[in-house]
């Protein structure tokens, strides 16, 4: 009698502690890429999110489909349209003429879905995930810099500016200063020093939560995250270049914003003119840069722009010659001339017409702008939209949430320097010696962001965020008290109302 | 805080054993030995340790016996163990269908150490380049080099070298054409395997060639295919090889030769370099 209620009583609710424990362990792995592979990252999502549903099924039933439906239908699309880009006809693509590039949109979704339901498991902590996710990529970059400083020495990318090394009969395609060494499926394989300086540069996020932990209070986490940001910064000085250098600053400067922006606490006002100076900027320079680089023959030439930018010296330098917009006008001229929009809306790849082959050009070194190749246009609009909703949601999470500031910072800023950094320098060929096209989509990164955008979501919309933030604004203003219905007070209502 | 500040220090001494530098120990300001003037195309390197002319090593000889060592000097040779199973033409070819000789042995497929180093050209499976593929041979003199390899041969069972011969095929940058002729060589193959970590112990193969195709220019398509059969020689934990050879008689040289000033070069051109079958560790 006794084992027949032991059975009726079995709930896998109770594994949430196993469960928390599982997600941690899946998240070390995806972070140390120890096993950097879309296969692996795919399955292990797809078991990770069955998983989490079967645990935490009460709060799935609870949550419905309305808000994670929201979140997870672009990344969804997002995925089988990059599925079904021409891209899987290259040869060096991961996935080409592979069935597999289908299932890797459900390891997409799953994996952000993970991150949203563990989000309500009361013993997973955000804190202990984040020290998982840095303690992976630090081990990591630490391999990586020891294997790179025993077959070269510290500062060789400044040393041996101008030399190659012979590989397979030929010399490198690129000099020795452009080149580091990164574990890959257990060994180390030459991969372009812009990839390798993702890593360290994500570390460098580690030094943000230090102005808010009390040494004191909290040595080893102090300690920890201390030594993250130092292994990262050694990591980029010791293989510093102008280009690593250049992308330093940007980081620096995005990493020193975050902190005078939570440090100060300058919320919503100054935050909102930023973002919209920001925004704006970025708007008016991808409108001027899609259509300066209609250099082909194209509906949306427009000559005297063209004209107007290669004659001055400023401009010029601005829209056509360095080395990073180079990349991206010839994607964004081969998108409105070689694609024939119309005729291949969900084309990603370009056709080389002389070779009748598809063809995937050099990485322009962008997440961004290849992925008008690796996912083609509309492709490229629900990865915008993915990226837009969830920053948003990321910002009220930091805002509104109860987590400790510390992990909330650094949250915001794994997101926004690992997005920004993958905008000016991912390589999506970062192997020096075979030409293999690993997209952004199948970084480690990116999942790991995805789950994080999935957890912020989940407690975004479970926090004491107010509604109407406009109205509540103006009636501050205006001197009225201030009644502002929250996220978690408007659920209550509607239980209430149920109930009645 | 001071014992955190010791685990950190640990931490440097790693630095300093790092920076060995054991990438860049052969790395080259771009592409090297394709100058337009003959003369800078020659590789001479020797490494130190296997310069039996100036280091004291324990040494062997064999001169190898046509019939009794299974020299061959084409793909089309009795003594070519592949001859029917390959195709030998067809090197370029990376259709696995074909299952093209160079493509099938290149060393770099068996050993991946192989693929790194200015003679990793002997290793790429490219065994012909009819002056289109300059990249894709190292051209000796009669002195020859010598190099060490990553790792110990384990497993053999014959040795094979496509090369072509020429004289100064471009001098001073201007293409001589020099017309096709004979040459004849001895050519010296040496193994040195481990006796101990820093000590070899050299086994020389030397093997007369009556005809080498001595052509104008490197832009022609007759090769010499020379191998020999290793499998009674015993030259495990060989971890270097050194190729040198004499030149015995070269017609145009001693028919035209004095015309010239500064005199002829001779020299081979290699373009592949074979151990079919051998495992390394």
């Amino acid at each position: 009698m006794r084992e027949e209620n032991k059975a009726s009583n079995f709930n896998l609710s109770q594994f949430g502690r196993v469960l928390v424990f599982v997600v941690l362990e899946v998240l070390a792995l995806f972070a140390s890429s120890i096993w950097n592979s879309i296969y692996l990252y795919t399955i292990v999502s797809i078991l990770l999110v069955v998983l989490v549903i079967a645990v935490m099924f009460q709060q799935v039933k609870k949550d419905g489909l309305s808000n994670i439906g929201f979140f997870l239908f672009p990344i969804l699309v997002y995925g089988f349209l990059s599925a079904i880009s021409y891209l899987y006809l290259d040869p060096n693509f991961a996935l080409s003429n592979s069935w597999f590039r289908f299932i890797v949109p459900f390891g997409l979704v799953g994996f952000a879905a993970a991150g949203y339901y563990i989000a309500s498991n009361q013993d997973f902590k955000i804190g202990h995930a984040l020290l998982v996710i840095y303690s992976g990529i630090a081990f990591l970059t630490f391999l990586n810099l020891i294997v790179t400083m025993v077959q070269f020495v510290p500062f060789y990318t400044i040393r041996y500016a101008n030399y190659y090394l012979y590989y397979d009969g030929s010399p490198s395609p690129v000099p020795v200063s452009e080149m580091a060494y990164f574990l890959t499926n257990f060994s180390f394989e030459e991969v372009s020093l812009s990839y390798f300086t993702f890593y360290p540069m994500i570390l460098l996020t580690a030094f943000l939560p230090l102005s808010f932990i009390s040494y004191s209070k909290q040595k080893k986490t102090f300690v920890a995250y201390l030594s993250f940001g130092i292994l990262g910064l050694l990591t980029i000085i010791l293989t510093i270049n102008k280009f690593t250098l250049l992308y330093l600053f940007v980081i620096a400067v995005v990493i020193a914003l975050i902190n005078i922006f939570t440090k100060f606490n300058l919320k919503t006002k100054w935050l909102k003119v930023t973002m919209k100076i920001i925004g704006g900027l970025a708007i008016a320079g991808f409108v001027l840069l899609l259509l300066n680089a209609q250099d082909s023959v194209s509906t949306f030439r427009l000559s005297f722009l063209r004209d107007l930018t290669t004659k001055n010296a400023l401009f010029d330098r601005l829209f056509n010659s360095n080395r990073l917009v180079s990349g991206y006008n010839a994607i964004l001229d081969g998108t409105f001339t070689n694609v024939k929009i119309l005729g291949y809306p969900i084309a990603g790849a370009y056709q080389n017409f002389g070779m009748m082959t598809w063809v995937f050009n050099d990485s322009s070194n962008s997440f961004f702008f290849d992925s008008f190749f690796v996912s083609g246009l509309f492709g490229t609009g629900f990865l915008v939209f993915v990226l837009i909703m969830c920053i948003r949601h990321v910002f009220f999470y930091y805002m509104y949430s109860t987590d400790k500031k510390e992990d909330k910072v650094l949250v915001i800023g794994f997101i926004l320097v690992s997005l920004i950094y993958s905008f000016i320098a991912f390589d999506a060929t970062p192997y020096v010696f075979y030409n293999s096209i690993v997209p952004f989509y199948m970084n480690n990164i990116f999942f790991i962001i995805i789950f994080l955008f999935g957890y912020c979501l989940f407690k975004s919309l479970n926090s004491n965020r107010p509604i109407v933030v406009k109205k509540a604004i103006k009636e501050e203003k205006e001197g009225t008290p201030l009644i502002v219905t929250t996220t978690e007070e408007k659920k209550e209502e509607k239980k209430n109302e149920e109930s009645k | 805080m001071k014992k955190v500040n010791k685990k950190i220090l640990l931490l440097f001494p790693i630095f300093i054993l790092t920076g060995c530098g054991y990438g860049l120990k052969e790395v080259y300001p771009g592409n090297v030995y394709n100058s337009v003037d003959y003369n800078l195309n020659f590789y001479k390197e020797w490494n130190k340790d296997l310069n039996y002319h100036e280091v004291e090593m324990e040494s062997e000889s064999h001169v190898l016996d046509k019939d009794a060592d299974k020299v061959f000097l084409s793909p089309n040779d009795a003594y070519f163990p592949d001859h029917n199973d390959y195709d030998y033409a067809d090197d370029l070819d990376f259709n696995d269908d074909t299952r093209s000789y160079g493509q099938t042995f290149a060393l770099s497929k068996s050993e991946s150490s192989f693929k790194y180093g200015y003679l990793s050209k002997l290793f790429d499976g490219q065994m012909f380049c009819h002056g289109r593929y300059e990249l894709a041979r190292v051209q000796i003199g009669e002195s020859g080099f010598a190099a060490k390899t990553s790792k110990e041969l384990k497993e053999y069972s014959y040795f094979a070298l496509n090369f072509k011969a020429s004289l100064d095929y471009r001098r001073d940058g201007v293409s001589t054409g020099i017309p096709a002729h004979n040459s004849s060589i001895i050519l010296k193959i040496n193994f040195y395997c481990k006796v101990n970590s820093s000590t070899y112990k050299r086994v020389e193969f030397t093997y007369p060639i009556e005809h080498v195709n001595t052509n104008y220019s490197e832009a022609t398509n007759i090769y010499t295919f020379f191998g020999f059969d290793l499998e009674k020689y015993d030259i495990s934990r060989c971890a270097g090889y050194s190729i040198e050879y004499e030149l015995v008689h070269d017609e145009y040289i001693e028919s035209h030769g004095a015309e010239y000033t500064p005199s002829l070069t001779h020299c081979l051109l290699l373009y592949e370099m074979f151990l079919p079958g051998s495992t390394w560790h």
